[in-house]
């Protein structure tokens, strides 16, 4: 059997580092240049979650509004979503709760309580005084929403950026072992239906 | 999918957006048509004016299989429509729209360019084999399953070879099909030069095919439909929908780990297998009174009330069925029981016999039966490979067309064998558990077989290679090769393969162009008209193609010949088959005596 493919869907508005998280986390480096994404990209990590090797598939998505082309077909059978909202902007973090919604309206897992969701409040390497969002009020919001895991994070640093992901692709799987035992009792259903 | 191919490492990214040079093929302007007419379950395929009268005429009850002339027409098929996003989000459509409306702006592009090129060739498309193509060599047809969530199920890629980019491949796949899927639209497939990939849309799952070998695109298809029916084989319809429905990122290897085999072997079998190619049934050639006596010898007691079909083969070929009266049995289901009894898994087994749950998707793609499989006669060592005692013309002779192994460059020799084996196999269908009487009766049954010499005289006959006949036997000037299809029998009758196309190279080709001639005959690439004629004539040979309420006929005869004498060779082949029709195909069969009520 092939290794495991974690499907991860990173969400958020436009320029509060999604590219840039990602490109930290697979390639290990950062750009101050914005390019704005432009539908979507993905990229592929493998990596080592209690011994085994998984791909992690990466998907990185427009924040922009123009550029918001990804429907239900994308969404469709992810593992984990993390959304991601820049400290120095409330905006950003306001918006959290729609992007969140969003998703699970498109996703529409099976079990939305449970979905693994993994939060980033990203940027946090800009000066103290500039920052909007402070990390009391977004765990607080983490906490409503069924304790979501939260990292504050620099993709320009690469401050805390491995732990975040890590954490991700150990709540795909987390998720995956638990429903396993659902799965075997569902798929021994031999005998002929007619 | 310039993206794809530029792409050098693993982990750069994928601009999903960059537009890709994509050669939209000429019949992308009917899609939606296509579609919406194959949603009914009817054993006809409408705008086949000749073949939708020759089926009203057919009592089906009586046939032996169900006439099908589109593999498209399936029962699964209604499914699919789920798979079609609703947009149900109208905030940002608009910018949705911007997306596609830019695939769109490349395709049509494109689609002026095959436009034009297809008004120059006139109706018949022959352009994919200009004799260059086959110089090349046939490259490995590559395939691909995928959920519609883009996780890998199965790829005819070597096992552990290029994980990483694989999963990119999958990841591409999907985000090109979403974008047409979430505008309520399909992709087909893509032309990239020689190459074309095909798609095929099952939800819950994705089916990829990628060839440069020049077959139209319905052969590609067909070819994933193929696969998708053995799938269902494994995992029935019900179950996939099933687990989709409660997961949708629910990694289906778990449940397919270990049936690789029977994908391989398929994959092997689709190659060169006219009777999968034709959706018809190839079945031994056989003395008419040997046939029915076995064929008698196999009908079961009244006891076995849940048993479905009986089916003996040799040589990957039906020698007798039988089935319940006033039920016919599908070839595709034929073509998918005979591939999982040939797998290594089930034919190579120490055991005197398998008992395996199967569905038969065109039969109930909801429900397993049981299948009791046993080998009655096992060839000697010495007679394990059929080349060896093959008949007068000692060519490497290939008796089904279907049997053979695949040599290919990327080593993988091993994993697309077809195991040529000359055993005979009895094959028990039943709806129920019955396995104890099944098993009682099946030693009976290879009793009686023995005792009255049956088993020996067929044995014989398979083990010096009388179940098959060449070309050059009929005796037709020029004459090379030819495929009978009898329409009312939905079978065919077909020469062993000979010089000059005894290699595999040579077969792959000769069938790719007969593969293009049924397309074009059957106008199953929107092709306007539906001529009952189609010749090719490339610089090695003539293939010739003929479509009559009884029969189609497709010939391969020297390039040399004037058309008046291919007319005559076409001509003299038939009526060699009506002559022999007793020994080619299996006539009705006895019926099962039992009713099986609810079944059907």
């Amino acid at each position: 059997m092939g290794r495991v493919l974690l499907k991860v869907i990173i969400l958020g508005d436009s320029g509060v580092g999604k590219t840039s998280l990602m490109n930290q986390y697979v390639n290990k480096r950062f750009s101050n240049q914005y390019k704005a994404t432009i539908g979507a990209d993905f990229l592929t990590k493998e990596v080592m979650v209690d011994d085994r090797l998984v791909t992690m598939q990466l998907w990185d998505t427009a924040g922009q509004e123009r550029f918001q082309s990804l429907g239900v077909a994308y969404y469709r059978g992810a593992d984990c979503c993390v959304l991601v909202y820049d400290v120095n902007s409330a905006k950003s973090f306001e918006t959290l709760d729609s992007w969140r919604d969003e998703f699970l309206i498109q996703a529409s897992p099976h079990d939305p309580e449970n979905f693994p969701f993994v939060v980033l409040g990203n940027k946090i390497d800009v000066e103290e005084n500039k920052r909007q969002v402070t990390q009391k009020r977004a765990m607080t919001w983490c906490q409503s929403k069924g304790n979501i895991p939260y990292f504050e994070t620099s993709a320009k640093e690469a401050i805390n950026v491995e732990q975040a992901f890590q954490t991700v692709s150990k709540n795909c799987t987390a998720t995956r072992s638990r429903r396993t035992t659902i799965d075997r009792e569902s798929t021994q259903n031999y005998g002929c239906n007619c | 999918m310039t993206s794809a191919r530029s792409q050098t490492t693993p982990s750069s990214p994928h601009n999903l957006v960059i537009p890709p040079v994509l050669h939209s093929p000429p019949s992308l302007s009917n899609i939606k048509d296509h579609h919406f007419s194959t949603g009914n379950l009817s054993v006809t395929t409408p705008g086949l004016e000749s073949s939708a009268s020759s089926v009203t005429n057919l009592d089906l009850n009586d046939g032996i299989l169900v006439h099908e002339v589109d593999p498209e027409v399936d029962t699964t098929h209604s499914e699919d429509t789920t798979a079609v996003g609703q947009i149900d989000d109208v905030a940002d459509e608009e910018s949705r729209k911007n997306l596609r409306d830019h695939l769109r702006r490349t395709l049509s592009v494109q689609r002026e360019k095959s436009d034009a090129k297809r008004k120059a060739d006139g109706s018949l498309e022959i352009s994919p084999v200009s004799p260059d193509t086959t110089l090349e060599g046939h490259r490995p047809r590559e395939y691909f399953v995928l959920t519609d969530a883009g996780k890998p199920v199965f790829t005819s890629r070597p096992a552990g070879q290029d994980a990483e980019n694989l999963s990119s491949i999958m990841g591409i796949v999907q985000a090109l099909l979403s974008v047409f899927l979430d505008d309520g639209d399909k992709l087909r497939c893509i032309n990239a030069g020689r190459l074309r990939i095909t798609f095929l849309l099952r939800s819950p799952l994705y089916y990829v095919c990628a060839s440069s070998w020049g077959e139209p695109e319905s052969v590609a298809r067909s070819h994933l439909e193929y696969l998708h029916l053995q799938i269902l084989s494994i995992v029935t319809a019900s179950q996939l929908r099933r687990i989709f429905e409660r997961r949708t990122n629910f990694d289906l290897r778990r449940l397919l780990d270990g049936s690789e085999p029977f994908m391989f072997s398929l994959l092997a079998r689709m190659e060169l297998d006219l009777a999968m190619a034709t959706s018809s049934l190839n079945c031994l050639q056989l003395d008419q009174s040997l046939r029915a006596r076995v064929a008698e010898a196999l009908v079961p007691t009244s006891k076995m009330k849940d048993t479905l079909y009986i089916i003996l083969v040799a040589r990957g070929q039906v020698i007798t069925l039988v089935r319940p009266k006033k039920h016919s049995i599908h070839p595709a289901d034929i073509h998918i029981l005979v591939n999982t009894v040939y797998s290594p898994s089930i034919i190579n087994s120490p055991a005197s016999a398998s008992w395996i749950p199967v569905c038969l998707p065109k039969f109930n793609p909801a429900g397993f039966v049981n299948a009791y499989i046993t080998f009655l006669h096992r060839p000697d060592a010495d007679h394990k490979s059929y080349q060896r005692t093959a008949p007068e013309n000692n060519e490497s002779a290939d008796t089904t067309g279907a049997s053979h192994v695949t040599e290919n460059s990327q080593g993988t020799t091993s994993r697309h064998t077809i195991i040529e084996d000359s055993g005979i196999g009895l094959v028990c269908i039943s709806g129920g558990g019955e396995f104890e009487t099944v098993r009682a009766w099946c030693d009976i049954v290879t009793q009686k077989l023995n005792d009255d010499g049956s088993l020996d005289a067929l044995a014989r006959a398979v083990d010096t290679g009388k179940t098959s006949y060449f070309a050059s036997q009929l005796g037709i000037p020029g004459l090379r090769h030819f495929v009978y299809k009898s329409r009312s029998h939905v079978q065919i009758t077909l020469p062993a393969f000979e010089e000059p196309y005894d290699t595999l190279d040579a077969k792959r080709r000769i069938v790719t162009l007969y593969q293009i001639v049924h397309d074009a005959i059957h106008a199953k690439s929107g092709q306007t008209g539906n001529l009952k004629l189609q010749y090719i004539r490339t610089e090695k040979e003539i293939v010739m193609g003929w479509i009559t309420q009884p029969f189609e006929l497709y010939v391969v005869l020297s390039p040399r010949l004037p058309k008046a004498a291919v007319i005559n060779a076409a001509n003299a082949v038939t009526r060699w088959v009506k002559k022999e029709e007793g020994t080619t195909f299996l006539e009705g069969c006895p019926g099962l005596l039992i009713v099986l009520d609810g079944l059907y």
